[in-house]
């Protein structure tokens, strides 16, 4: 199998770095690889935003041809499907049918096998925990060659380490994810306006939990003072069919110059947004275009430029919310998008994101200023015993590990045991020294 | 009307795997036919959820000469319907390699011409025995002329172009269609990691443009478009020029 040599980066495009790329069309040429002598990571969407899917100077397998379902029981709603299926495939096949994932992220391009690995959330977390919860197995070749069916009954160390552990553990090829029933695919959505974050948050106190989904927007330019103001959306699903748009994606053709998307265009943006988007009263729509927004414009990345951009994204208990919030919004500057959700219970996953409390996320262009003010927002995220999500991440250290994951050693263990010569690696692996030891 | 039942020769390739996608999302019968039937047992699957009402799995090795004509039958038993084939299977060796063992050009040029024109011609004799359908044959821009980097695969490719323009001559009075698909750079397995490579084109693109031309029963495609005046370049400069090209 030949490979290709190519600059990869995340969805963020920092941090490229050459790899030797295969992408293995059928899974016994994907068996095949596991006897590289140098070391690899294996890559779905590419969708995490800084370099967790690259292995600079090693090897890089694209998983994304390896994207067949398997099988599907209508009667108990169990999928089994390659790891190389994405979410949007996922939806296009299934919900026509009355079938959802029960978790989705923020983007159909996400892979099945990188969700798993990332142990992704929806706007849903409070009901339906994160996507690792509603996998039963799945199938992992681990760097001795060995391809094990991996359940919490089997081996839940196995299991715990890989649900969020960034590809670490070995290269996921199909897993049974447990699907879940809708009478239609549309929802009835709400989008309530709130002035300033002390409005926004009792929004999300007291009508939240009356909804299956909630996320907010704020508005990243807002004037000091009403800061945290923005919009909440509180969705269900809904009922009655509404009809899809026909899908037509725009796709960004070239890398936008540095100066388009700027404070001034971003404010104005963000008010036409709040004018336009704003109905307290439910309105039904398509659930394709409710869970991923983003995805009618293919490579909005590049609107970002050359430069590219990062987004810092972080959770913080509940208890200590109310102090961390207006703290991080403060030090934000002027964030391009923030996007505010309330997560729900700690899964089991060793280095899995969530906990109870709301989560941030703040994206902004590339620049040694955004990197400062990064290590800032960390500060305050690791003063308020929270922590950032290892998917979106592009510039930790690995002292904020180590803090921030009270699982970490065990993760660590379990990795000694399956892949003691350190076989699997990324740029963010080595960056955070996940596996222990500086490689 | 019963819908088109299509073959697929060639079940695991990037392009053959697009094209029984879009069959099945279509609604189409499938025969899935090579020789990994482990891989193509769970394309069938995956296919049948996509939405083929049924989906076979059939042993197929291109170079089992002596064997395609029972293949034939059993791909078309079973219905009584149209049954239409999707031939898009072949090897690319690298030319330096078949130059020095000429048993590997012998492969390359067998499984892309022999092989195609020996199952073609068991589905011939079946059309013309009543049988409908339709015929897609995957061939290549490599076949419109000679080049010094490829002349042995281009060879076979040019075999089996015309082999498909004459075919299409004697299906024409059975009111079958012979389509003929020349694809330029493809991004598949056969392409990745080659030096040079621009602008190589999605397998599900391909497929999606190859389904189409077989529904209006065209004849011959160039895919993505440019490469037929590309090619019809390539054909216009003098032989005494061309020889001297370093491509």
């Amino acid at each position: 199998m030949r490979a290709k040599i190519m600059d990869l980066s995340g969805w963020g495009r920092t941090l490229a770095s050459p790899s030797s790329v295969y992408r293995p069309e059928r899974q016994s040429h994907l068996r095949q690889l596991m006897a590289l002598p140098e070391p690899f990571i294996a890559r779905g969407g590419g969708r995490s935003y800084g370099d967790q899917a690259v292995c600079g100077g090693g090897a890089t397998i694209l998983t994304e041809r390896l994207d067949r379902f398997i099988s599907f029981d209508a009667r108990t709603g169990l999928l089994e499907a390659e790891a190389g299926l994405t979410f949007a495939d996922l939806y296009r096949v299934m919900a026509g049918r009355g079938w959802v994932a029960p978790v989705t992220p923020g983007t159909g391009r996400v892979t099945l096998g990188g969700a798993l690995a990332n142990d992704v959330h929806g706007k849903n977390h409070e009901r339906d925990g994160s996507f690792a919860h509603h996998v039963q197995w799945f199938d992992l070749i681990t760097p001795d060659g060995a391809i094990r069916r991996v359940s919490r009954q089997s081996d839940s160390d196995l299991f715990n380490a890989t649900a969020g552990g960034c590809g670490l553990t070995g290269i996921i090829t199909a897993l049974a994810l447990q699907m879940a029933p809708i009478t239609h695919p549309s929802v009835n959505v709400r989008c309530l306006p709130a002035n300033d974050l002390e409005a926004m948050l009792t929004i999300f106190h007291e009508l939240a939990p009356l909804h299956r989904f909630s996320v907010a927007w704020i508005d990243g330019t807002a004037v000091k003072g009403k800061r945290g103001g923005g919009i909440v959306e509180l969705a269900d699903w809904a009922d009655t069919p509404v009809k899809a748009p026909a899908p037509r994606s725009r796709r960004v053709p070239f890398d936008a110059p540095g100066w388009l998307l700027n404070p001034l265009v971003m404010s104005v943006f963000n008010q036409l947004y709040r004018r336009i988007s704003t109905h307290p009263s439910p309105r039904l729509r398509p659930a394709g275009t409710f869970f991923y927004p983003l995805d009618a414009l293919d490579d909005w990345n590049r609107l970002y430029g050359r430069r590219g951009f990062v987004q810092f994204q972080c959770v913080i208990p509940t208890a200590r919310a109310e102090a961390a919030l207006p703290r991080l919004l403060e030090a934000a500057g002027t964030p391009y998008l923030v996007v505010l959700k309330r997560l729900g219970d700690m899964g089991d996953g060793m280095l899995s994101f969530p906990m109870p409390g709301y989560t941030l996320a703040l994206d902004y262009p590339w620049s040694d200023a955004t990197a400062e003010r990064l290590k800032q927002l960390s500060r305050i995220t690791r003063d308020h015993d929270g922590r950032i999500y290892l998917a979106k991440d592009a510039c930790a250290d690995p002292a904020d590990v180590v803090s921030m994951y009270p699982r970490l050693d065990r993760f660590r263990q379990i990795l000694a045991r399956i892949d003691p010569a350190g076989r699997l690696r990324s740029e963010q692996s080595r960056r955070l020294h996940l596996h222990g030891h500086t490689p | 009307m019963t819908t088109t039942t299509w073959v697929i020769l060639g079940g695991s390739s990037a392009v053959a795997a697009a094209f029984a996608r879009i069959a099945a999302e279509q609604g189409c019968p499938l025969v899935l036919a090579g020789r990994d039937t482990t891989h193509l047992e769970v394309s069938a699957a995956d296919l049948g959820l996509r939405g083929a009402p049924l989906v076979r799995v059939l042993d197929f090795d291109a170079l089992d000469f002596d064997n395609h004509g029972r293949f034939v039958s059993q791909c078309l038993e079973n219905t009584d319907g149209p049954v239409a084939v999707f031939l898009c299977f072949g090897l690319m060796p690298e030319q330096h390699r078949m130059q020095a063992e000429f048993s590997l050009a012998r492969t390359c040029i067998d499984t892309n011409f022999t092989a195609a024109a020996s199952v073609l011609e068991a589905f011939a004799a079946a059309y013309e025995g009543g049988r409908k359908g339709a015929v897609v044959v995957v061939s290549s821009v490599a076949g419109d002329r000679g080049r010094a980097k490829n002349y042995l695969y281009g060879a076979a490719k040019a075999g089996l172009s015309t082999y498909a323009e004459g075919l299409r001559g004697r299906l024409f009075a059975s009111g079958i269609s012979v389509t003929l698909v020349k694809p330029g750079f493809l991004d598949t397995a056969m392409t990745w990691g080659l030096p040079g490579i621009k602008g190589a084109a999605s397998p599900r693109s391909c497929a999606a443009a190859c389904f189409k031309a077989a529904a209006a029963g065209t004849e011959n495609l160039y895919f993505p478009w440019p490469w037929r005046w590309i090619m019809a370049i390539l054909k216009a400069i003098p032989a005494r020029w061309f020889k001297r090209l370093k491509i």
